[in-house]
């Protein structure tokens, strides 16, 4: 497969440098994939803004960055800031969804543009610490239905797999929606 | 300079007459609960119901009734008893298997053999340049079979699809591990397709192609696998001995309010920081930091709790390692701690040069809120929990003294705008100050 017709992945991970590197061998070796990183909350909605993914990875616990949406809903969350759960913040806000307990909305005129073409639920995938029974129901919610929960004895290919299968749902779902979707790749 | 300080409290107190405060950051509403245990909300109530109902702890279930005297004070102390001694036998738990999983890697590494990183936590730096050459000698290896692999009237060994992704194995060990945009994932790019390379080989159908070639590819892409798993090997060694201080004194802080009241006694600062250096020896060792203790003034008492001051100082040493910079490539980092007398009081430094605490954060005191990491301490995948500078302010307060920070930039040079993103790359000096009142 050429360069140019690899899939474009985000991956939203703040350990994705440290504790969890090993996960992007298996990503490079495969030559598939085009990989972004984003590594918290702000750097992630730009990405989402400028380039359209085939599929996106995020995790729930996340670093605001330096955008003041993102800080705040961080700060908001008092003392218990190592469990804003910005992640399911950003899906709240790529989704357009309302805010929930779990997954907080900011205030909206601080909130960054949303991208121009709409990022449905079938392209992304969830992987963090949290379990099914802290986080399904929310992410049910949001119409997200791919989740995996970080822990040990998972598979260095667990991030690959992940991927196939976001990219295998989107596939499913394509063949059964309107051929004029449009692919992957920088908006402007 | 940023800085931050906080008063000491007007009376002594200990950790069993501070009871709530102990584990609570000063200013925190929740410590004033005891008042309004009556009301406390239903949450808590089931809440903890359902913990119990999970409970795999080593304590018994406390008694739960119906009645409204759950939600007393003496109800809710008891759980809060139970679930404390569960939090500690777990962290015990934890405590033996990091012992075990440093055991292992240590076997490990030993079992490699020839360990090619001269520091005892490799760089990426470090990584890459080790995995240079055996990288190459694998895609010379995979070339040279190929080449032979194509030769006229040699049966088939590859489809076109392998001998392809055998080609692109070969140049990616060659040279293209460098377009890939993450170093941190060149190591474990390379071991993928190491490990994809040998499923390949075990694969090749008998007598196809000379068993020389193939033993030469097998034993340089071992190679390659050998560094790569030495790297993250050492990397994990130090993450698990990071991760066991951080939980050893996050035990000794959720059950310090267990054990009986402990007697003041006089105790000497010299003792107390050889008891903390001895404690972080390892890690210090293995993070390739130096402690400089520069003694001012000697044979200097403070009165305290031996556990708790030991503790306290020791999770300032340990974070003033756990954030130290190495200046450069040939000298290794440290931490200067130095003792000095300021009037009545003994006071201790712990300085230490590399990641900054914003200025902000110490101006909020956020610093000091249980459970808080600081914003810029997560570069290079730091590990820890928010607690230690908590629990160690707290102590000291509670022996009457004071804890004082600061953090500026190392380097008359280097950007001076805080409000621009590269104020904070830049190493900073910090610098933690406790101070205890002499005992005389």
């Amino acid at each position: 497969m050429s360069p140019v017709q690899k899939q474009r992945v985000l991956w939203v991970e703040d350990s994705a440098r440290f504790d969890l590197a090993s996960l992007l061998g298996p990503i490079y070796a495969s030559r598939r994939y085009d990989l972004t990183l984003a590594e918290n909350a702000t750097t992630a909605a730009e990405q989402l803004r400028r380039r359209r993914f085939d599929a996106i990875v995020v995790d729930v616990r996340l670093p605001p960055g330096n955008h003041r949406y993102w800080r705040d809903i961080f700060q908001n969350a008092n003392a218990d800031r190592t469990n804003a759960k910005l992640g399911l913040a950003l899906l709240a806000w790529l989704l357009g969804a309302p805010s929930t307990k779990m997954a907080a909305v900011g205030d909206k005129k601080h909130a960054p543009p949303r991208p121009v073409v709409p990022v449905p639920a079938h392209k992304i995938g969830v992987f963090s610490v949290e379990n099914h029974t802290e986080i399904g129901a929310t992410l049910a919610a949001l119409g997200v239905t791919v989740m995996h929960e970080k822990r040990p004895g998972l598979p260095d290919t667990i991030l690959l797999d992940i991927v196939t299968q976001v990219l295998s749902q989107t596939a499913a779902m394509s063949a059964t929606a309107s051929p004029t979707s449009s692919p992957a790749g920088p908006v402007e | 300079m940023s800085k931050r300080s906080t008063p000491p409290p007007e009376t002594p107190t200990t950790p069993a007459q501070s009871d709530a405060a102990a584990t609570s950051p000063p200013g925190d509403p929740s410590t004033e609960r005891d008042d309004t245990g009556g009301d406390t909300d239903d949450d808590t109530g089931g809440d903890t119901d359902d913990d119990n109902s999970g409970n795999g702890g080593t304590s018994p279930l406390p008694v739960v009734s119906d009645s409204d005297d759950d939600e007393s004070p003496a109800a809710l102390h008891h759980r809060i008893e139970e679930l404390t001694t569960d939090i500690g036998a777990v962290l015990h738990a934890n405590t033996s298997t990091l012992f075990m999983a440093h055991s292992a890697a240590d076997a490990a590494i030993r079992a490699l053999g020839p360990n090619p990183f001269t520091d005892d936590i490799p760089d990426v730096e470090d990584i890459n340049l080790a995995l240079a050459e055996p990288a190459k000698q694998a895609a010379q290896a995979i070339k040279k079979l190929l080449a032979i692999a194509a030769e006229p009237n040699r049966p088939q060994s590859f489809d076109e699809h392998t001998t392809e992704e055998l080609a692109h194995a070969a140049d990616t060990l060659a040279d293209d591990i460098t377009d890939i945009q993450i170093p941190e994932s060149h190591a474990s790019t390379l071991r993928s397709i190491a490990g994809r390379v040998q499923d390949i080989l075990a694969d090749v159908p008998p007598r196809t192609l000379p068993k020389s070639a193939l033993r030469q590819v097998r034993r340089s892409v071992h190679d390659v696998e050998r560094c790569t798993a030495l790297a993250a090997l050492l990397q994990a060694r130090a993450a698990i001995l990071q991760m066991d201080y951080t939980i050893r004194s996050f035990r000794e802080f959720v059950t310090s309010d267990l054990r009986r009241e402990e007697p003041l006694e006089k105790l000497r600062i010299a003792q107390l920081l050889e008891s903390a250096h001895r404690q972080l020896a390892d890690y210090a060792q293995i993070s390739n930091v130096g402690i400089r203790r520069h003694h001012r003034t000697s044979g200097v008492d403070v009165m305290g709790i031996k556990r708790e001051l030991v503790r306290a100082v020791g999770n300032l040493m340990h974070n003033a390692i756990k954030y130290s910079w190495r200046r450069d490539k040939t000298t290794p980092a440290w931490v200067d701690v130095t003792v000095q007398r300021r009037g009545k009081r003994i006071c201790v430094e712990f300085e230490n040069w590399g990641v900054p605490i914003s200025r902000q954060e110490l101006e909020t005191g956020s610093v000091f809120e249980l459970g808080y990491r600081g914003k810029l301490s997560v570069d290079r995948g730091r590990l820890g929990t928010g607690i230690g500078l908590t629990d160690a302010h707290d102590i000291i307060r509670r022996h009457r003294g004071t804890l004082e920070i600061e953090s500026r930039p190392a380097r008359a040079w280097g950007p001076d705008d805080p409000t621009r993103e590269e104020y904070y790359r830049q190493p900073f000096l910090t610098t933690v100050t406790v101070c205890l009142p002499e005992a005389l």
